[in-house]
């Protein structure tokens, strides 16, 4: 947090009231925080076992409904798994996917943003090149394919949405690049004698890190959403593994019989994403001197 | 003002044209009946491809020679008026007169002739044409109305490919087309005629007039129009608004949410299809499975009731041989038949030296999920652990044909052709590379009873072979599934005893 | 301005060329289609045959280059699936997709332009709120959910809509709105900060200060310097849509080539999904090299940018 300050004019102080005030930055943080508690200490919360199937109360509805039972909050699916449980271990897929998708992607694409930035010419040209051909490939049709012909599992799922999904840091890190390239510090430290790398990690990185930080909010609730469409394309996700995008793939037969069973795992997935785009949002915001824009 | 008042009225003409056009409902009242299919077929005959949805095109378009009743299941009479077995490898068809193909030209023996004949043509490269018609020796024509097939060696299923897959065509219109021309603009005798396609979404049958009735009776509904419509809940959606009358590809889990929904009928019936767990017995290499008690184990650990009747249907057949009931010569009262015992079943993993369970992988199309997540559930009550992996079939299938199955479950069969219990045994029981279990009595029991016309030795090689399978534990089998049949309450139509559909037999219902 | 389209074909080309490839490569070595392929009884030795046959056998290399000069000829493959040409399929289909593709960015940039303009007129008005929470919800709305949805309220419980299919423009109407919902927000934010930048300019300020109606402003100066990047996202959009429609047209069962595509993914139909590949990255490529060359002539300024 320390290199972000020097890269922003208000003192901490200032931020973190801008940051009270700002409704939409609290809403998606606390939302986000909670659903990373509910994730990590699922065991704890989770009144069953996720997994466990009980044929015998199969398609239970929620409590508020004519036959819910107080101890199926939620009512439960077709094999009789408590849906409550499922949907707080499903935000362990949502959020490991999120994240890792974020780092594997915001990995490669700031790589290549900072190289491409700041050596300029000829490296440029071919980051350039390189991101246009991502950019041209249809991102969630190459997922599909690909997810198709090795079949889904969570790493899958990660390693091919991370590899896919860096267009946008790479895009935003060497614009933000080129700006701080020729400032004064970095002079300086070139004629320090500093190497490139050293100028890149210890330099620029500090000063685009905001830059990136939104990036990779606004790409992990991508991120989510495409695991949750290629769950439910049955691409995705293997079963028994409770994810929301595959809760309603198996709940949509029953659409119109047990509505709950696609409107609880659906606006689980809204929301989290929801809370994302939020905070990606509030962190632009404050990041920027006149604030809100 | 002006120019506001000239918009309002082409939005107000294109509105009324989009409601005129949206008066368009399934139904009784313009004489279509409208129904849903969830894949669509490459081909819309029967002989170009081989799958159910294809032989629900095939089956209207076309007449076979003999014809199985969708009541009773028996073999009857349609285009041959009478057939005769001459020997156990050879019989005579006298085939009815005075019928039309729907393009006018007259049926004659010539057009059985020239059907077999191209079937005989292995150039042709037919779907499982092999399989179903190699055993084909010659065809002759006799005179204008009979003709004679022999066969190389006996076949006692041959009557199912018959009934099922071998719809006549005419002469001169394939000969002049080709007969590929089936595929796209087919010609056919059947009830009703293909008037248009819109290829893998949408088909128009129009009703053949001059249908000669009989056997099959004459149709009633004017038009039937077939759309393929992917996705369950949309189908389930279109029934429930009335979009259309029928739908034929619905799973019984499916179903289960359509029970109670207003003007929808939901029937189910008997299908030959059957699901086994397969263990990899052959294997070598610390493999528990190739120990009988820890299959014994596994046999004793399942409630087959309690998952069939939940997850499957209340009507689904529980197996207690590796077969379908409602298959030929499936034989039920063997010993020993597996029921749930748990403590036996523990037992025998301790004498089989695994007390503590062991680790196992159990691969499963992905839409029986529910099944594989049920028997990782009743596994685990016997220290097994299990690990799911759910796939598209044909990722299932090549991994299974390499021979990396520790366990599967293999469903199997469909339609007139797995009537006979040879169907099921057959590729699992060869000592073929989807042969799990390679044991030499059971495959040369098999191989015998499928040229052995005489029924009393086939029943009993077939018994020989389905109790050594429980002896051994080999399999296990689970369930027979159930068809259903989605219509809408304007539609009459009965569950055929087969699944099987003729959808030229449904009817309006007032 | 020739030089500039010479050197932006040039580009694109060598960018279709190397997606083609690297797209080639990836289903390639993602799994084993002949296996795949192999029908249902299919034995190893029967596999072998099919991997002989379709020349799966020989080295990646050599069956791209052949693909290659069958796709520069315009030969695309046939399906391994109906055995009808890959074109043939697709030209069949591209219609229905294009309807709803355009369609849905008319649709979305009706509603995105004005509203982002009136959202930039007044920020942090409670107009701007509402427009930003829309995006906000739009964004986070997964596609096959809002559809989900859709066909439950319009279709079943009011029946104002039919359900499934293409055959008349009421058909039309959940998918295109579906797939307009995914297409505003990008298109909305944009437009705001377009507007709003264009906005705090000198002369526009001065200009508001004279009393000259906002509403000329808009559309004299702050559209027009806006419209720039919004014909570059809506070329981007129109790719997305292609794309987006795999999923609206299997919930809806609209056979355009989403489905096809989505077909062809579960049955291994390889040929179909390199060319769908391909295609919607030609799209891609083509409509933005459209849009730059429309920004270059809108805006000289860009011709000596590279």
């Amino acid at each position: 947090m320390e290199e972000i300050q020097s890269s922003l004019p208000a003192p901490r102080r200032l931020r973190m009231r801008r940051a009270l005030q700002h409704g939409g930055f609290i809403f998606g943080f606390a939302i986000l925080f909670v659903t990373i508690v509910i994730a990590i200490f699922a065991p704890f919360i989770a009144p069953h076992d996720p997994i466990a199937q009980n044929l015998g109360v199969r398609l239970l509805p929620p409590l508020w409904m004519q036959g819910g039972r107080p101890d199926y909050l939620l009512g439960t699916d077709h094999l009789g798994r408590d849906y409550l449980s499922r949907l707080i271990y499903g935000s362990r897929v949502s959020l490991i996917v999120g994240f890792s998708t974020m780092l594997i992607a915001g990995a490669i694409g700031s790589a290549l943003g900072f190289v491409g930035g700041y050596y300029g010419g000829r490296t440029d040209d071919i980051v350039t090149y390189v991101i246009n051909c991502r950019l041209s490939m249809p991102g969630l049709l190459v997922a599909l394919a690909v997810i198709s012909l090795v079949g889904g599992s969570l790493a899958t799922i990660i390693l091919v949405l991370g590899l896919l999904f860096w267009d946008r840091y790479a895009v935003v890190v060497r614009t933000a690049t080129q700006q701080v390239r020729n400032a004064d510090f970095i002079a300086a430290a070139r004629v320090a004698g500093a190497s490139a790398p050293w100028i890149i990690w210890n330099e620029i990185r500090p000063n685009v890190l905001h830059h990136i930080l939104v990036i990779a909010t606004l790409e992990m609730a991508m991120a989510i959403l495409s695991e949750a469409s290629l769950s439910f394309l049955g691409l995705g996700i293997r079963a028994p593994t409770p994810s929301w995008g595959l809760m309603i793939a198996e709940g949509r037969s029953f659409l119109f019989a047990k509505p709950y069973l696609v409107w609880v795992p659906g606006i689980a997935i809204f929301l989290l994403v929801l809370a994302t785009n939020l905070l990606g949002d509030g962190l632009r915001d404050l990041s920027q001197p006149e604030g809100r824009r | 003002m002006k120019k506001l008042l000239k918009w309002s009225t082409a939005f107000g003409a294109l509105m009324s044209l989009v409601l005129s056009a949206s008066a368009v409902r399934a139904g009784q009242s313009d004489d279509t009946l409208r129904v849903a299919l969830s894949r669509e077929t490459d081909f819309i005959d029967s002989i170009h491809t081989s799958s159910a949805d294809s032989d629900l095109f095939g089956t209207i378009i076309f007449d076979t020679l003999i014809y199985a009743d969708r009541a009773t299941g028996d073999f009857k009479p349609l285009l041959a008026s009478s057939w005769n077995w001459t020997s156990d490898k050879s019989v005579e068809f006298k085939l009815r007169q005075g019928i039309k193909f729907q393009n006018g030209e007259t049926f004659n023996a010539d057009d059985v002739v020239f059907t077999f004949k191209q079937l005989m043509d292995m150039n042709n490269k037919f779907r499982q044409q092999q399989q179903d018609f190699g055993n084909i020796a010659s065809v002759e024509k006799l005179d204008e109305y009979t003709v004679k097939l022999s066969l190389k060696q006996p076949e006692p299923t041959f009557e199912n490919v018959l009934a099922s897959r071998v719809g006549i065509w005419p002469n001169e219109y394939t000969e002049a087309n080709g007969h590929m021309i089936h595929a796209t603009k087919p010609v056919g005798t059947g009830p009703y005629a293909l008037k248009s396609m819109q290829k893998g979404s949408s088909y128009t049958l129009v009703r053949n007039d001059n249908y000669f009735g009989g056997t099959r009776p004459k149709p009633t509904i004017g038009t039937i129009e077939i759309r393929v419509i992917p996705e369950t809940q949309t189908q389930i959606a279109e029934l429930m608004s009335g979009g259309i009358d029928m739908a034929l590809s619905l799973s019984p889990t499916d179903v289960t949410a359509l029970q109670g929904a207003p003007g929808v009928i939901v029937q189910t019936g008997q299908a030959t299809r059957m699901y086994f767990l397969s263990m990899n017995v052959a294997g070598k290499d610390n493999n528990p499975l190739s120990n009988a008690d820890v299959r014994r184990a596994i046999s004793y650990a399942v409630n087959k009731p309690e998952m069939v009747h939940s997850l499957v249907s209340p009507d689904a057949a529980v197996l207690a041989t590796n077969c379908n009931p409602s298959q030929r010569f499936c034989i039920t009262d063997v010993k020993p038949v597996y029921e749930l015992n748990l403590a036996k079943a523990k037992e025998l993993m301790k004498t089989a030296g695994y007390a503590n369970g062991f680790d196992v992988t159990l691969m499963a199309e992905a839409n029986i999920r529910a099944i594989g997540e049920a028997l990782q559930g009743y596994l685990s009550a016997i220290g097994i652990r299990v690990r799911l992996e759910t796939m598209p079939l044909p990722a299932w299938r090549e991994r299974y044909i390499k021979g990396e199955s520790q366990m599967s479950i293999v469903g199997w069969g469909s339609g007139v052709t797995s009537l006979d219990i040879s169907n099921t045994l057959g590729i699992f029981f060869n000592g073929s590379s989807t042969d799990y279990v390679k044991d030499k009595d059971i495959t040369e029991w098999n191989a015998t009873a499928l040229r052995t016309t005489d029924k009393g030795k086939r029943e009993e090689l077939y018994r020989n072979t389905l109790t050594r399978i429980n002896e051994q534990a080999y399999v296990l089998p689970l369930y027979g599934t159930v068809a259903t049949y989605v219509l809408s309450e304007q539609v009459r139509y009965q569950a055929p005893v087969i699944d099987f559909p003729d959808i030229s037999l449904a009817g309006w219902a007032k | 301005m020739l030089s500039f389209v010479r050197g932006k074909l040039l580009v694109s080309l060598l960018v279709l060329l190397t997606v083609s490839l690297v797209g080639f490569a990836l289903l390639h070595l993602s799994g084993d289609l002949a296996a795949t392929l192999a029908g249902e009884n299919a034995s190893a030795e029967q596999i072998e045959e099919i991997r002989r046959s379709m020349g799966l056998d020989r080295s990646l290399l050599a069956q791209y280059a052949s693909w290659l000069t069958g796709a520069a000829r315009g030969d695309l493959g046939t399906s391994f699936f109906t055995r009808e040409t890959v074109f043939s399929l697709f030209m069949a289909r591209i219609g229905t997709t294009a309807i709803l593709a355009v369609c849905a960015l008319v649709v979305a940039l009706t509603i995105s332009l004005p509203l982002g303009m009136l959202a930039a007129l007044r920020p942090n008005s409670w107009l701007d709120r509402l427009v930003s929470s829309l995006a906000l919800s739009g964004q986070a709305l997964p596609s096959f959910f809002l559809a989900l949805m859709m066909v439950s309220i319009f279709g079943v419980t009011l029946r104002w809509l039919p359900v499934s299919g293409s055959s008349t423009p009421l058909h039309y109407i959940m998918p295109i709105v579906v797939l307009a919902v995914g297409a505003i927000p990008a298109l909305m934010r944009l437009t705001r900060s377009g507007v709003m930048e264009v906005l705090e300019q000198d002369y526009i300020r001065t200009a508001r200060s004279k009393g000259i109606p906002t509403a000329r402003i808009m559309l004299n100066h702050a559209m027009r310097n806006a419209i720039l990047p919004i014909i570059s996202l809506s070329a981007v959009q129109l790719g997305t849509l292609l794309g987006g429609s795999v999923i609206v047209e299997s919930v809806f069962a609209i056979d355009g080539i989403g489905l096809l595509t989505y077909r062809s993914i579960q049955r291994g139909d390889f040929p179909v999904v390199q060319a769908m590949l391909m295609f919607v990255s030609a799209a891609y490529i083509v409509l933005t090299l459209l849009a730059d060359i429309l920004n270059a002539w809108l805006d000289p300024r860009l011709r000596q940018k590279r």
